[in-house]
Parts: structure tokens; sequence; C-alpha cells
């Protein structure tokens, strides 16, 4: 399995005017990879995301994943597809705010028979001794580990995550990155991980680069460090 | 102020809301100015017609013919005699009546006066005989022109005999011709009427002519009745609406409040770019103003649709003249209240969101998501949807009581209307179907001894109650009678003991002593009522037969009524009058013929009401939770199932909704009913028919289905990449 980007080009229209969020970009990345998808603001990373996730659709160009071309897809084979193949992390963990940690894990595991046992992912992210608590009464790290076990327990093929350490200090960032690491690991889980921190890509096997909808350099990662070891 | 250009823009943007708002004031006010209107039109007309008719103060008939002349310039009275004789027309009966000009003066509804060779009938009768202006009819070997339709005031409600309840146009009507035409029937009968002060008078005429029968304007019930009605329908008619207006105007308070509170995100903004607080408040002023101007525009073209229909509908079921004008003014009451409501609305939602900092507003959530003490309830046994309905009731209490309030207030019209179908129903049954158990009853013109007949024989007598004058029947029966069951609850009760009517305990509010003078020789006495009994018409009293003959010094077997089965062969020179149960029982039917329609009517109007109610609290529960829907949409639900989690929860409050009105309704029909209608001598028993309670349900529960469908589209709408975009603490 590998995940394919050909061509793809994304446009917005407002009015008359045409803003190229993706201009004809092409890349491949393999099954199991953490890809880091890195560059300054405006430059299209978000964009990439929302693609493979399938929350938008290319303006042309093919998106390949596990033998799906996602452009051909019908709204509802869309849908399908987000609730059996992808997992999403936010910057900002879109917690819902009336539902309790194990419920919010719960929300996605109802979606799929083969859902992993929501306890154990909790004891995974380390929050079973928290799981009657509600968003606003954990902390942001917290909240981001709800947010990661709400992704993998469908266990889904490919797990997005949209700056997963924005909004988190430094310690709690390592912490959640150890858990990406962790995760990739256990579950073979291919990963796309959107940041502006460049040296969360050092953790990465593979790093896009992108500037003004374009990419500028990928690159293979061939001295990968541990999550421990990044510095910023 | 340039502001102002993004009211059109907010406007079509949530256009559905919008409109159902404009909906609801137009409904509101329209339903309050044509009720309002009708009202106003019909006092107006009730007092016309007393004065232009010169309605009599009483109705005499003398062993001698009157010397007219003298007796009016004597006692200063107007005094005319007047010719009547009922002719047949078809399978029905009509009461020709000669055409006075001093007293009882008939006021022509359509068409024009009649002059000789022509008849004016009532409307009524027409209507259901098919009889129209320039038709020509025979009347037993006289042919007349039908010049127009007629109102006789003593006969405004016209049933043919005074103590019939209903009027059967198919089978009675009125007509008036002139002398000369009446003149040429044969078997004429004639009565004086007498206007002014007829105390001093009568006395004079009853020495001097031998009064045979003497009848005051408030003993003659079709004159009685028809004011009565005429003076309380209106008005009941208008509390109906204004307590819709009041409980929709609460409804679009609550609802103006909720969509203003969604503009937090502008409002701030506007805030933090310098705009002051009285500026923005401003700003929110024209929504109400929009809303409430284009809704009374809509209103009046509403009313000016439906005033004219709808008065006819009531002057034909009350036979008098009355004008469809709209009454104006109270589409300005409508919407200045509206402005007012509606501007409160908004000033308490804009003033509440301007109490806090331009940074809060514009991260679009005044406070943090706070916990309630509901929010610790162990749901770990539920399953997952279970859990999410109830989390999502628990987190918007507001939105559920607005929901409640809704269903509340469309349920509340809906019922009013089962309500009034259940308790007629409930009426027929109980002192109709479930009481009386023969099918003929023959009245007497004399007593016979009971033993002489086999069949079960009643002694009627005719009383007035001395202090309130109100005319009562009391019925003397066997012991054990067959031919009326007499209930108190579900027990049935034997004639061993004094019961009386309901609605006559109603009236007099009293069930202890009765001082009665019987109408045939003012002879005055005093009865010892024991129990009331479930019978929900008529001034009536229930006694023993022998006790009944005692009090009135008659022979203890002698009776004047005959209960049957089948018809009798009776010498009909005996018999007085007779009826049919059947025959009654249809006369009910026709004259609850319109009120199926105005129940068609209702429930339509409730039904829209509660659409638009239920779309506007849905589209506002989407709106508040669309942050929540986009994140189910990332996950991978499908709309559907999105549908059912976030919108499901509004089966629970809506039945509470529906419930909580049938008590309400309950009551407010019997408070207002107690009032209007003991007058005639009727005590419906309020009732809502579970049949009708569940219909009325299944009502309600399509309106939630269709909003539900609605909705799907606007959760389609919202994008899942634009609201995470959006997202922020």
């Amino acid at each position: 399995m590998s995940i394919q980007f050909i061509g793809v080009t994304k446009e917005y229209k407002n009015g008359s005017n045409i803003f190229l969020a993706l201009n004809n970009i092409s890349f491949e990345a393999k099954e199991g990879e953490i890809v880091a998808i890195v560059g300054p603001s405006g430059s299209g990373k978000s964009t990439l995301l929302n693609l493979l996730g399938g929350l938008d659709r290319a303006t042309s160009g093919e998106i390949i994943f596990d033998g799906l071309n996602l452009s051909a897809l019908s709204d509802k084979e869309l849908t399908k597809y987000r609730r059996d193949k992808v997992g999403f992390v936010f910057q900002f963990y879109n917690l819902i705010p009336n539902l309790t940690a194990y419920e919010n894990v719960e929300v996605a595991a109802e979606l799929n028979k083969n859902s992993l046992k929501i306890d154990e992912v909790l004891e995974a992210v380390g929050l079973l001794d928290k799981k009657d608590k509600f968003p606003q009464e954990l902390s942001g790290g917290e909240q981001q580990r709800v947010s990661i076990a709400r992704a993998i327990v469908k266990s889904p093929k490919l797990l997005l995550c949209d700056e997963p350490t924005g909004a988190l200090d430094y310690k709690t960032s390592k912490e959640v990155l150890e858990l990406i690491d962790k995760i990739n690991q256990i579950y073979k889980t291919t990963i796309f991980i959107v940041t502006h921190n460049t040296s969360i890509a050092s953790m990465c096997h593979r790093i896009i680069r992108l500037r003004s909808g374009q990419i500028i350099e990928i690159k293979e990662n061939i001295n990968r460090i541990s999550p421990k070891e990044v510095e910023w | 102020m340039i502001l102002n250009k993004r009211i059109k823009r907010v406007i079509t943007l949530n256009k559905a809301q919008y409109i159902g708002l404009i909906f609801l004031v137009a409904l509101s006010i329209s339903l309050y100015t044509i009720f309002s209107s009708l009202a106003f039109n019909f006092n107006k007309a009730t007092s016309d017609y007393s004065r232009t008719t010169n309605i009599e103060d009483a109705k005499f008939l003398t062993l001698k013919d009157l010397d007219i002349n003298y007796i009016e310039n004597t006692f200063n009275v107007e005094i005319e005699k007047r010719h009547e004789v009922d002719v047949s027309y078809k399978s029905s009966t009509i009461r020709l009546i000669e055409l006075t000009n001093k007293i009882n003066i008939p006021l022509m509804i359509e068409g024009n006066l009649i002059k000789e060779g022509e008849i004016a009938l009532n409307p009524a009768y027409a209507k259901a005989n098919n009889i129209k202006i320039g038709d020509f009819i025979e009347l037993e070997g006289f042919k007349y022109k039908v010049s127009g339709f007629v109102s006789i005031p003593d006969y405004i409600y016209p049933t043919k005999s005074l103590s019939d309840l209903m009027a059967d146009p198919t089978k009675f009507g009125v007509a008036i011709i002139t002398s000369k035409d009446i003149l040429k029937y044969n078997n004429l009968t004639y009565f004086y009427s007498i206007k002014g002060d007829v105390e001093k008078v009568k006395k004079y005429i009853d020495e001097n002519y031998k009064i045979l029968m003497w009848q005051d304007i408030q003993d003659n019930l079709r004159y009685v009745l028809a004011k009565k009605k005429i003076e309380q329908l209106p008005q009941l008619s208008v509390k109906i609406p204004l307590l819709f207006f009041t409980l929709t105007f609460i409804l679009l308070f609550i609802l103006l409040r909720r969509i203003i509170k969604l503009e937090i995100k502008e409002i701030g903004t506007l805030y933090a770019l310098g705009y002051t607080k009285l500026e923005i408040q401003k700003h929110y002023l024209f929504y109400p103003l929009i809303i409430s101007i284009i809704g009374s525009i809509l209103a009046t073209l509403f009313t000016i649709t439906l005033q004219k229909p709808l008065t006819n509908y009531y002057v034909f079921y009350f036979n008098i003249p009355v004008q469809s004008d709209v009454k104006y003014k109270f589409i300005l009451y409508g919407l200045l209240e509206s402005i007012i409501i509606l501007s409160l609305a908004s000033y308490t939602a804009s003033q509440t969101l301007l109490k806090h900092s331009p940074t809060t507003l514009l991260r679009g959530k005044i406070s943090k998501d706070r916990l309630t003490f509901l929010s610790g309830l162990n749901l770990e046994k539920l399953k997952f949807n279970q859990k999410f309905k109830i989390r999502e009731s628990i987190r918007g209490i507001s939105k559920i009581l607005t929901l409640i309030f809704g269903i509340f207030t469309a349920s509340t019209l809906l019922l009013v209307g089962f309500a009034a179908k259940g308790s007629i129903d409930a009426l027929i049954n109980k002192t109709i179907k479930n009481t009386l158990n023969y099918k003929y009853v023959y009245y007497l013109n004399q007593n016979i001894n009971k033993n002489s007949i086999n069949q079960e024989g009643f002694k009627i007598a005719y009383f007035k109650d001395k202090n309130s004058n109100e005319n009562i029947i009391v019925y003397g029966l066997e012991e054990n009678t067959k031919s009326l069951k007499l209930k108190k609850g579900k027990e049935e009760v034997k004639v061993d003991k004094i019961y009386i009517t309901n609605s006559l305990y109603e009236k007099l509010n009293k069930k202890n002593n009765i001082e009665l003078i019987n109408l045939f020789n003012n002879q005055e006495l005093e009865l010892k009522i024991d129990d009331v009994v479930d019978v929900y018409t008529g001034n009536v009293i229930y006694m023993p037969l022998e006790d009944l003959n005692k009090i009135i010094n008659e022979e203890r077997n002698s009776i004047n009524g005959i209960f049957s089965q089948q018809p009798l062969n009776i010498d009909s020179k005996l018999i007085l009058k007779y009826e049919s149960i059947d025959e009654t029982l249809k006369s009910f039917d026709i004259a609850l013929e319109p009120v199926k329609y105005m129940l068609v009517a209702m429930g339509i109007l409730s039904f829209i009401i509660a659409l638009i109610v239920v779309y506007i609290v849905t589209s506002l529960i989407i709106e508040e939770n669309k942050y929540t829907i986009s994140m189910l949409k990332v996950l991978g639900y499908y709309e559907n199932e999105i549908n059912s989690l976030m919108l499901s929860f509004m089966l629970l409050p809506s039945v509470l909704g529906y419930v909580l009105s049938i008590p309400f309704v309950k009551g407010f029909l019997n408070s207002i009913l107690k009032t209007s209608l003991k007058d005639i001598n009727l005590a419906i028993p309020i009732e809502i028919n579970p049949i009708y309670s569940l219909f009325g349900f299944a009502i309600i529960y399509t309106v939630l289905l269709v909003s539900k469908y609605i909705s799907r589209k606007r959760i389609f709408k919202i994008s899942m990449v634009d609201i995470l975009k959006l997202q922020n603490e």
C-alpha cells in the first residue's frame, strides 16, 4: 500500500479571484511511514492534509490511497473512507465538550465493528484514570491525548495530525510526539504530521517541504531520531 | 449607517428562520384582528338590530279581540297583531309570518323587502333547501318569488318548537309574506306583540280580554338563545386567538433572542472596531422592526382575504346582518405589540452579549461549557447514541424549554379544536345516546291514567325559578324508569329522589332548595333537591311521578307524556308534540357540521405553526452545534446518523410539550365555557377523546419528521474544513 499524489491542484474561488492552494503537486509515501509536511503559513500544508483525509476534493489530479482514487469517490464513499481508514488529530483537539473522555473516544469507536477496546486505548495514552472527566476538566496535553485515542480507536490505516503540538508546551509536546511514534510502531499506522516546527520533521521517515502551494523538497530522512531527542 | 446594509444580507442568509418568524407574526396578528373585528362588528350589529327591529317585550293571546288603539293611547305602549301559519314545502315546514311595520320589524340580510306575491326566507333554511333569490316557490297552492333573505327578530334562532335545543334548517324555516298574502290561508294563528311598560297593561288586558297565553321576551328561547350566543360566541372566539397571540409572542421573544445571540462574533467585531453599545443595539433593533412590519403587511392581506368569508359563516349561523369590515386598529395594536416584544428580545439579547469584552465575544462563546449537576449522571450502561442524546439534552436545557414551549403552543391550538369536537361528542353521547333509552316521545295535551297504556308514561310540568326567572322543566318519572338512564359518575340512579341536571346546577349554582313558580297557575312551591345527575343539557329536574303529581295537585297515576320504542298509534287530537331521537341526533349533526370544517382549519394552522416553530428550533440547534456536527462528519458519520444523533432528542420534549397542553386546554376551555355556555342551557363536559389525542400527537410527530427531513439539507451544507479552520480556543 502506498499513498500517491499525482498532479494535484486545489483552487479556491472567491468571486472572480482564484486562489491556488496547491499547484500541481505529486509525491508518493510508503505504508507505515511517518511523513512530515512542513512549510510556512499559507503554503498549503493543511489543504494537502484535508484532501488526503477526504475532507475536501482536489480541483484536478489524482490522490490514490490503498488502491482507492479519492478524486473519483462519491460523497457517501468519501464518508465511508474517512469512517474506515482515517483518524484525525487537530491542533485544538476538537473534542465534543459535553461528552466525557471515554465518550469522546466512543464517538469514533461506534463507527467501526473492529474498533479497539476503548479502555485499552485510553490506557495506552495514559488517561484511563481520567476517562470520566469532561474536556474542560483536562489539561491541553490530556485533551490532545484523548484526541489521539479517538483517532486510533478504530485502528485506521492512516493517521493525519494537523499541528498536533501547536497548542502545547514543550514538555507536553514531546509526550504527544512520543505517543504518535509509539502508535506508528505498534499499529504500523501511516502517519502524516503537518507542522511549521521543522524540528519535529527530524523524527519522521519522509519530509515534504511546501511553499506557496508547491513542493520545493521531498527528502527521505535516513538520520531519523527518536521523539525524545527532538529539540527546538 | 453603512452597517445597516448587512441587514438584508443577514436576513437573506438565514431566510428560512426569518420567514418563519414573519409568518408567526402574520398568523397571530391576523387571527387576533379577524376575531376582534368580528366581535366588534357583531356587538355593533346586535345593538343596531335591537334598535331597528323594535323587538317586542312580550307576546300574548287573548280570548277576545283587543281594542288596540284604545290600549295604545291609554297605556302608552305599542301593540301589533301578527298572523302566522305553518305550511309544508317538500319534506319540511315553513312558518309563514305576516310582515309587520311597528314591532318585530324583519331585517333584510340580502335582497329586497317583499312586495305582494313575494317571500323572504331565513338564509339557513334557504341554503339547506337550495332556494336562491329570484326562485319561485309554491306553498300550498300559492306561488311566491323569493325576494331575499331575512332575519325575524323573535325567530333569530329559528327552532320549530320553543323547547327545541337545536335549529334544523333542513326541516324548518321561517319566512315573511305580506298581510294580503297571508290572509289567503286557512288555519291562521295570531299573536299580539307588545312593546312598552307591559306590567301595568298586562293586568288590564287580562281583566278585560282574558289572557290565554303570555310570553315575555326573556322566555322566548328563539331570541334569548340567539342573543346570548351572539353576545358570547364572538367573545369566546376572541379569547382563543388572544391566547394564541400571547403564546406566539412569548415564543417569538425566545426565538429572536437566540437568533440575535448567534451573531456573537459579528457583535464582537463591531464592538472591537469601536462601535458604541448604543450603535450596535440600534442596528439590531432593525431586525424586529422589519419582522414586525412585513408580518403586519402579510397579516393585513390574510385578514382582508379571510374576514368576509368568516363573517358570512357566523352570519349564516346566527342569522343577523353583520358588516364584514376589517378594524385596522387591531392590526395596529398587533404591530405595536410585535415591535415592542421583538425589540425587547433583540435589546436584551444584544445587551447580554455587550456586557462582555470584545475579545470574549470574538471567541464566539461567552463562557466555557459549564458542567451542571446533571453532567455527572452515570450513563455507562447505555448505548452510545442514547448517551449522546442525553448529554445533548442536558447541555441545552434552554433549547429544550424553547422546544417544549413551541410544541405546547401549537398543540394548544390543535387541542382546542379537538376538545371542542370531543366535548360535543361527549355531550351528545352522555346526554342523548347514553341517557335517552327510548326512540320516540309523545307529549299529550291532556292527562291520561298511566295504567291505560302499555308503555312507560311520564308527567312534564313547566315552572320558573322564582329568583333567577329561569324556565325549568320538571319530569315526573317511574322509580325504575327504563326510558331514561340517569347516571351519577358510572353509577345509574333510581328516580326515588329529586335530581337536577348538571347544566341547571351550574347555572343556579345550588342544589339545595329551589323556589319554583308553576307557569300554569302561578302557584309557588319549594323543592328540595337531593343530587345532581350527569345530564349536560336543559334546565331540568327529575323526580318520582307520584311526588310531582302530588305537588301540582293532580291525580297520582296521571301522565301527560309517553316514551316508546316504536311509533304509537294514538289519536292525533291527543298529541301536542312528538319527537324522534334519530331526528334529534340528526339535527345535532347538521348543527355541528361547521365544527368539522373549523377543526380541519385549526389542524392545518397548528401544523403550519408547529412546523415553523420546530424548524426554527432545529435550525438553531444545528447552528449552535455546527462544530460538533462538523466533527462528526470528519469522523465519518453519515448525514442520517448525524441527523438522528443531533435531532432525535427532540421527541421527548415534544411529547412533554404536547402532554402539558392537554390539562392546560381543558382548564382554559372549562374556564371560558363555564361563563359562556351556562346561559344557553348547556354545560359542556370538556373532554379530549384519547383517539383525538393520539391523532393530535401524530400531527406533531409528523411535524418533527418533516422538520428533520428539511434539516438534512442544513446539515449537508455544514463544511468540515471551514468549521475546523474557525475552531480555536
